[in-house]
């Protein structure tokens, strides 16, 4: 369980210039579900997932992961077994690459971890498999593949950690249509088969509808709404209120609704509206 | 009249690994075509080639009559701007204003009749009162549209979009997507935009569809977009209206192709009624 | 990010940011020679005063020079402490017994230090005062002025300028970047504060070496970019900024030299 109580911090913090990224945040975000983290450019959803991994230190508040406890004005400790815990993908990935294999990069951080050779390797083999990458990219050049392919090789690497908890943030940006829907089904392969938890950060409302459980709202630093993903975005007086984009199932229905059907909550995708309008129609 | 025309194109980045394997295809004076393609396919390759960055192996290009080679290009390159992928590696200089004046500066534009054109192109993408900013205070969406004023400033008659929203977030995206669309709209101006976005190439007038290096298809939206198989098998998505037909189709129920999601309910609303 | 704060250009509206970079690079040249000049104490005073004046016209908090300072604090102690141990001149300022070994201070020790601390300030507070009241374009602007004479002896000037201006342009971009791979680094395990000498050396390796490759990729991206919209670095181009000489460039000038024959008077003819 990770548990936000009353957190707040502040970039540069005693200079002419400080801001408040994110202010008093309470969120417990449950155990073995997919949450989705959402809202725009700036309104400190970067700045809450970094507490995650201790890569930035409450301002005030404190934040509990499991049995580790983050405070501010504490110095963290024991920071090597909270990122074992938690590992956190950034934003293009694949500038952390940096072994001469992929192989090796992605045995990397098992072995900071305290892995042998032989053990972070086999987790590495593991780890590649699980992104779909086979034999034959052990022995590649991680600067040498496809953009699609360093991404994996590079969510490899943190796969490899054995996070529980997996935090992404953007992980299809800037890939092709198949390579995001392969990237965000590996991840709910993760959740469901494996039991991993799952915190994801994005713009794309349609992965949030049809792959999140929860879905988190930030807005300049606050948390706006927190809610069971289907529901919040069939609530469209919500949306409307606070600038969502709506998925298009939903701007569909919504069309269709307003001229007078009467299409109900249980109608989640393209499919599920075809087979109610035969019934229907 | 076909203001690009490019003829058996073919380029490899290494060897024996052709990028392109004989690529032609002709675009029309003032029309929008999206080249669409899942991302190896070939399809920035073709920008670059185009814009003179990178020299074909074999094949040739032909801008508004002209053929591209070592001669021509400066000649070329003032006819045609191009908006690249990554916001932050486009940006020159260390302002809004500076950035703009960079292309006219290399085209040896009178500096005291600079101002008025950068007012004039600011003002255009929504930027003039950004003028003085730093390109590290500024969202990627406005970033780019900064790019979109530094090529207009220079009055190309074609503009390439390689990428260009691919890397901004859902405003900036919109932001983007509406200043190509006025381009087109109200000034007439050739665009070849490279993109994912099937939602955008719905709307531009025609398709190219790349596919390991080969034209896979061409043609109007609705020519491409209803070979959904196809486009399935290439790894491509496929517009939600088009979608929902396809659904309802295998319910046995017949729509015609709609492009909105508001003509698409408009559709299914009478065929209700019917 | 917080701490590069060190002569970061401060937009104010002052007659000291007015000035063209051109006579503001030139004032600094001037003025550092004459720092070097062996003038005595009351050359020092002379400039620091005529520094101070500077920093009082361009609005710049003494609290912002003396946070420059700090950086340096552990170079003066160092300098300090090498001079006690090494100058054996002048009079016997403190003569004491440690562990049975002989301890002497003398006087020209602390004078030497002093001087070239003195000096080191002075420079520290000429350097931050252009920086601060210079946008860096100007500055790089400037110096591609000031340098294009030197072009018959094949000093290319516009490309320094032009190199300098665009590294100036991306130090925000790369801060960002070192701090999103060290980031990312840091979420693999590793550690980047403490560890064995191997762990250090590998900790360093997985930071600089994507630096590395995401800068040439943005430096490729970069010069595409420029291509297209028409850039040659040979070519012929104008330039939107003009730089004009103004009467106050001429005063600031005349200052500056004035400061260097009184700083050769005081120190080669009284």
């Amino acid at each position: 369980m990770v548990k936000f109580e009353s957190l707040s911090y502040i970039y540069a913090k005693d200079m002419p210039y400080a801001t408040t990224a994110i202010e008093d945040i309470d969120l417990e975000i449950a155990k073995g579900k997919i949450t989705a983290i959402i809202g725009k450019t700036g309104s400190g959803k970067s700045t809450l997932i970094q507490h995650l991994n201790a890569l930035l230190l409450p301002t005030k508040g404190k934040l509990v992961i499991e049995d580790h406890v983050i405070e501010a004005d504490k110095k963290a400790t024991d920071l090597k077994a909270l990122r074992k815990k938690v590992g956190l993908v950034f934003q293009f990935s694949e500038y952390q690459l940096f072994e001469e294999t992929i192989l090796k990069d992605v045995a990397f951080g098992p072995k900071n971890f305290g892995l042998s050779e032989e053990e972070a390797i086999k987790k590495a083999k593991e780890a590649l498999k699980l992104v779909g990458l086979d034999e034959t990219y052990y022995t590649r050049s991680p600067l040498d593949v496809s953009g699609g392919q360093k991404r994996r090789a590079a969510i490899a690497g943190i796969l490899a950690i054995e996070p529980e908890i997996i935090v992404l943030d953007e992980p299809t940006a800037g890939l092709d249509p198949r390579g995001s829907k392969e990237m965000i089904e590996l991840f709910y392969r993760l959740n469901k088969d494996l039991h991993k938890t799952i915190i994801l950060v994005t713009h794309d409302n349609e992965i949030v509808y049809n792959y999140a459980d929860e879905v988190v709202l930030l807005d300049k630093g606050h948390i706006i709404e927190k809610k069971e993903a289907k529901a919040f975005f069939e609530d469209t007086a919500l949306l409307d209120e606070l600038d969502i984009l709506r998925p298009q199932i939903i701007a569909l229905k919504e069309a269709l609704n307003k001229k007078g059907a009467s299409i109900g909550d249980d109608v989640h995708s393209i499919d599920d509206l075809a087979k109610y309008w035969r019934q229907h129609g | 009249m076909a203001i690009i025309e490019v003829k058996d194109l073919h380029f490899s980045y290494e060897e024996n690994i052709e990028a392109l394997k004989g690529v032609s295809f002709s675009i029309e004076k003032g029309s929008y075509t999206t080249i669409l393609g899942h991302n190896g396919s070939g399809k920035s390759t073709i920008a670059k080639l185009i814009a003179g960055l990178l020299e074909a192996k074999s094949g040739e290009i032909y801008i508004d009559g002209q053929k591209l080679s070592i001669d021509t290009i400066a000649d070329i390159r003032k006819k045609l701007g191009i908006v690249f992928q990554n916001p932050d590696n486009q940006f020159i200089a260390s302002s809004v204003r500076e950035d703009i004046a960079f292309g006219l500066e290399n085209y040896c534009v009178d500096p005291l009749k600079m101002d008025d054109i950068i007012d004039k192109y600011a003002g255009l993408v929504g930027m003039k009162e950004n003028l003085d900013k730093e390109p590290s205070n500024l969202s990627g969406g406005q970033k780019q549209r900064v790019a979109i004023a530094g090529i207009l400033a220079m009055h190309p008659s074609i503009i390439i979009f390689d990428e260009a929203t691919s890397m901004l977030d859902p405003t900036g995206k919109e932001e983007i997507k509406k200043i190509i669309y006025d381009l087109h709209g109200d000034d007439k101006r050739t665009i070849l935009s490279i993109t994912h976005d099937i939602e955008e190439a719905l709307k531009s007038d025609y398709i190219i569809v790349m596919n390991e290096g080969k034209v896979y298809k061409c043609g109007k939206p609705h020519e491409i977009f209803s070979d959904t198989k196809g486009l399935r098998d290439i790894g491509l998505d496929i517009p939600f209206t088009y979608k929902v037909k396809e659904a309802l189709e295998k319910e046995g129920i017949k729509i015609p192709y709609t492009d909105t999601i508001e003509e698409l309910a408009e559709v299914l609303w009478s065929n209700l009624k019917a | 990010m917080d701490k590069i704060v060190f002569g970061k250009y401060i937009p104010l509206d002052t007659p000291i940011h007015a000035l063209d970079p051109r006579a503001k690079i030139l004032a600094m040249l001037v003025v550092l020679v004459a720092i070097f000049l062996p003038a005595g104490w009351l050359g020092y005073l002379f400039i620091g005063i005529a520094i101070g004046i500077v920093i009082i016209l361009a609005k710049i908090k003494f609290k912002v020079i003396l946070r420059a300072f700090k950086p340096m604090m552990f170079m003066m102690i160092f300098l300090l402490v090498i001079n006690i141990l090494s100058v054996k001149e002048g009079t016997v300022l403190v003569d004491f017994d440690i562990f049975g070994h002989d301890f002497t201070i003398y006087a020209d020790a602390i004078f030497d230090t002093l001087y070239i601390i003195v000096r080191l300030l002075l420079m520290i507070m000429i350097t931050t005062v252009l920086t601060m009241t210079t946008k860096p374009l100007d500055l790089t602007l400037g110096i591609e002025y000031l340098l294009t004479p030197f072009k018959v002896i094949h000093v290319p000037a516009h490309e320094i300028a032009m190199m300098i201006s665009i590294a100036l342009r991306f130090i925000p971009t790369i801060i960002e970047e070192t701090m999103r791979i060290m980031n990312a680094q840091k979420s693999r395990g590793v550690d980047f504060e403490e560890g064995k000498l191997s762990e250090k050396i590998s900790a360093i390796v997985s930071l600089i070496v994507p630096l590395f490759s995401v800068s040439l990729q943005r430096a490729d991206e970069l010069a595409n970019a420029m291509e297209a919209r028409g850039y040659a670095p040979d070519g012929k181009r104008t330039r939107y900024r003009r730089l004009k000489y103004a009467f106050r460039d001429i005063v600031l000038l005349g200052g500056a030299i004035a400061i260097l024959v009184m700083m050769i008077i005081l120190a080669f003819v009284i």
